[in-house]
């Protein structure tokens, strides 16, 4: 036990030392100080960028020499120019400014805009099952346009005052639609989480939408990669998440008219070095305690547990139903049993989980986690069928032998038997697969599902840190996988005979 | 006093692979109270025959009763039958996740719904019986090789068989504690259980058994009590058998037989099983006078003999048979001066006999250094 909890101390503090260095970063090379956009366009500059962003198309036209370097989301971005990972980060000038109120420090915002200011607007899933759906969105923009509910909008959300009151919107009462709206829930001002609750610019369309459409109204939060793909694939009827129109999604969608117009520009890092962590209370407060954030952290954790343990039991299950096909004397079945775990186990997790997703449970009203626990749990099958064979195989045969030659039959036997002294030796190798598939649930936000980690990266769309949620996130997922080891443990314990006397 | 009643009955029970026929066609009837030991070489088909009886095998052909019921229908339930019927295995297989005490009560308990009181008592009874009773509580892998096979016969026992198999119950054994196993077999013996004996101990197979089946060529070769099998065989392979007999088999069926290939046969047969090269070659001048000299010259070109060289490990000893069809004739007569002096000198002993036209000459060869 001594010798356990050691490790235990050490392996955190491991963890926290690995972390600490990839946010200070390391190697960082003297850097002249960066007054102009333009000053940026020359190749020993990396710029970064969101994935599908406008501001890629408009370095790509203005800043041609520059390097360019995607992230998954701008609060990344942000984190990267702080640490001096990338010389700038291009994204809009608005959501910058907002960042630097909420306390993003040491950086900050170019004067010179670059390009064009470039159109938001709804994004349209081709396959919507609401008739006419491109011309009833753009009537209803014509109409709050003209009625001076579009300016309100406006003044409530996008005057720089991220805690504005979200109004009273009624629901349809008898909807004839059913509409699903999908957000990214990260983007302050136009959709975020105050509380555990969805707020902003988008979603205030959304609703008004809903109620002048007679629909009843449903959000599905994506990451931003996963987006565009929840909408051909007819997930949602519509995207409404601060959508940048670009000439690549035009090919996969379509767009209302415009809603608003935004500018990009460029944020840089200052030359004077900055403090890791600005004020540890502070940080505290912000992270967990302000609009009870700790409440989509303890909702993340629920749903990691439920998704990680449904899709073990599910994967054991399965797992036994393929071992036994594996074992079976027809080549043909062994041959095809074969064959999905080899393919289970050379597709990504993400891959494998976005497939069932977007293809395979397209346009089926089966909820993401589901989803989520169908694919993990193939996945986790095809290896946990593997182990129960190797297991199986490392019993003798006599013990098989000598249960029916007593008069067992076959099942009672291996039930009774041979699944014990099996167990003893899968074990060990069950509780390290089972460990690294609660960790790789960690991509389920690609599927509209709010785990742990996409809690956390709510969280970071809001405080612009991302020290304390990251590092919480690790330390919870250290816990979650340490608790189910010890449950695991306790089995394997009372499976050993030795150790049970 | 009643005849026994028949357990077992066996009918052209036959047992094919792709490449071999360990059992070809084996009959036989065991009766309440039979102990029967199973003898002959390897690979003969004992431990088939025995898999066969509770079905850990599946015949291809003949039949099997047990209690007047067909177990290779297909139709019965075969747990059941085997639940009348122990087997104690060569390599023990006790089920090592439990402790020696849970191995005997499991099967009272899951498939005779004993009460775990009652089957625990019953299990400790037994242990007593064959002396493990302070190992109840161990787990196999703490015993030892003759304490596994007698915890494995308890365990038998607890299903009060009305008929034990065993398959080869020493064979796994280190020499020391063959002993104590067989002591416990020759318990039941006494106590009256039927039982059928796959095993490889001569001494013990006699002494315990009250018929002994010695199998060989897929059959039940010869059968009968144990002085006859042991004493006087009726059948040559096994008398070959029961003295641990080499042998050296030769069938010629012409005049102008290869007679230098049979030489170089012998001669090397001589340097395998390690006989002095002084009693080689008596026995290719013994082969040479008696067959070359007295026995072709004698007959037409029809000839038809067997001959055979049989060493005996037991007591190095060479032995010469010659088995030929015709009319009597003794070949020791036919020898002329010289052959005879010959012949003298390479034998120990010399038998001749004829019955239904087949003369049997035995010779014995003088051996030495």
């Amino acid at each position: 036990m001594w010798d356990k909890g050691r490790g235990v101390n050490m392996r955190k503090s491991i963890i926290v030392l690995i972390i600490l260095f990839i946010l200070t970063g390391c190697g960082k090379k003297e850097q002249k100080e960066i007054t102009s956009v333009w000053q940026l366009d020359d190749s020993s500059y990396t710029i970064g960028y969101g994935e599908g962003h406008s501001a890629y198309y408009a370095m790509k036209e203005f800043l041609p020499n520059a390097k360019l370097h995607s992230y998954p989301d701008h609060i990344t971005g942000f984190e990267a120019v702080k640490t001096g990972k990338i010389d700038g980060y291009a994204y809009e000038r608005q959501l910058m400014e907002l960042a630097m109120k909420e306390g993003l420090s040491g950086v900050h915002i170019l004067k010179e805009n670059i390009g064009k200011p470039i159109d938001l607007a709804v994004g349209i899933s081709p396959v919507t099952k609401i008739p006419d759906f491109e011309n009833k969105i753009n009537t209803f923009i014509a109409e709050i346009r003209k009625n001076g509910i579009y300016d309100e909008m406006v003044k409530r959300w996008l005057n720089g005052d991220i805690y504005a009151e979200m109004p009273e919107i009624k629901k349809a009462e008898n909807p004839v639609y059913h509409l699903a709206v999908g957000t990214t829930g990260e983007i302050p001002m136009f959709t975020f989480y105050k509380g555990t609750e969805l707020e902003g610019f988008d979603i205030e369309l959304a609703k008004r939408f809903a109620l002048w459409l007679n629909a009843d109204l449903e959000f599905k939060v994506y990451n931003y990669g996963s987006i565009i793909a929840a909408a051909t694939s007819g997930d949602i009827d519509c995207i409404m998440a601060n959508l940048n129109v670009t000439p690549e999604r035009l090919e996969s969608i379509r767009f209302s008219t415009t809603i608003l117009s935004v500018e990009n520009t460029i944020l840089v890092k200052n030359t004077d070095n900055v403090a890791l962590m600005s004020g540890f209370k502070d940080s505290f407060l912000k992270t967990f305690v302000r609009e009870s954030r700790w409440r989509l952290i303890v909702n993340g954790i629920g749903i990691t547990i439920l998704i990680s343990i449904l899709s073990a039991l599910f994967g054991t299950v399965l797992g036994f139903g393929i071992c036994a096909l594996r074992m079976s004397r027809n080549r043909l079945v062994n041959a095809v049993s074969l064959a999905y775990i080899r393919i289970m186990q050379g597709t990504p997790m993400v891959v494998l989980l976005m497939i069932m997703f977007y293809i395979v449970f397209a346009g089926s009203s089966i909820s993401g986690i589901w989803v989520a626990v169908i694919g993990f749990g193939m996945n986790f099958g095809a290896y946990v069928s593997e182990m129960i064979r190797t297991g199986i195989l490392a019993v003798d045969k006599g013990q098989m032998e000598a249960a029916l030659a007593l008069g067992y039959t076959k099942p009672h036997a291996f039930m009774k038997i041979v699944l014990p002294q099996a167990a003893r030796h899968f074990l060990p190798v069950y509780q390290g697969e089972f460990i690294s598939m609660v960790k790789m649930t960690s991509v389920v936000g690609y599927i509209a599902i709010q785990d742990l980690t996409k809690a956390s990266d709510i969280i970071r769309s809001r405080t612009f840190e991302a020290f304390f949620p990251l590092i919480t996130t690790a330390v919870i997922y250290f816990i979650i996988a340490w608790l189910l080891t010890r449950v695991l443990t306790m089995l394997q314990n009372r499976l050993d005979p030795r150790r049970k006397k | 006093m009643d005849a026994p009643e028949t357990i077992i009955t066996i009918r052209h029970l036959c047992k094919e692979y792709e490449n071999v026929t360990p059992l070809s066609d084996v009959n036989a009837e065991i009766k309440k109270g039979d102990v029967i030991a199973i003898i002959g070489p390897s690979g003969c088909g004992k431990s088939t025959l025995l898999r066969c009886i509770n079905l850990l095998e599946k015949p291809t052909g003949g039949e099997i009763l047990i209690d007047g019921v067909a177990i290779t229908d297909h139709k019965s339930d075969v747990p059941a039958l085997r639940r009348k019927m122990g087997m104690v295995f060569q390599s023990f297989n006790l089920f090592n996740h439990m402790t020696v005490i849970e191995n005997i009560m499991a099967a009272p308990v899951d498939l005779l719904h004993r009460p775990k009181e009652e089957a625990r008592a019953r299990g400790m009874e037994l242990l007593r019986m064959v002396g493990l009773a302070d190992k109840a509580d161990s787990l196999p892998e703490m015993l030892s090789g003759g304490q596994k096979q007698r915890a494995a016969i308890a365990r038998t026992l607890a299903m009060d068989p009305e008929i034990i198999l065993f398959d080869e119950p020493t064979s796994a054994l280190d020499p020391t504690m063959i002993g104590e196993v067989l002591s416990v077999i020759r318990n039941l013996a006494r106590q009256g259980m039927t039982m059928l004996i796959v095993t490889h101990e001569m001494k013990f197979a006699r002494d315990v058994s009250n018929r002994v089946f010695y199998m060989d060529q897929g059959i039940i070769y010869e059968e009968g009590s144990p002085e006859q099998i042991f004493e006087h065989p009726h059948r040559e392979r096994t008398r070959q058998f029961i003295h641990h007999l080499k042998v050296m088999y030769e069938h010629i069926k012409s005049r102008d037989f290869d007679f230098m290939a049979v030489y170089g046969k012998l001669e090397e047969f001589g340097r395998k099983q390690q006989i002095s090269q002084k009693t080689i070659i008596n026995m290719q001048r013994v082969f040479e006078e008696l067959v070359m000299q007295a026995l072709i010259p004698t007959s037409d070109t029809e000839i038809n003999l067997t001959f055979t060289a049989e060493y005996s490990e037991a007591n190095s000893s060479v032995e010469l048979r010659f088995r030929y069809t015709g009319v009597e004739l003794n070949l020791i007569d036919r020898c002329d001066q010289i052959s005879r002096k010959i012949v003298d000198s390479a034998l120990s002993s010399y038998s001749h006999s004829y019955s239904d036209g087949m003369n049997t000459v035995i010779c014995g060869i003088r051996g030495g250094v």
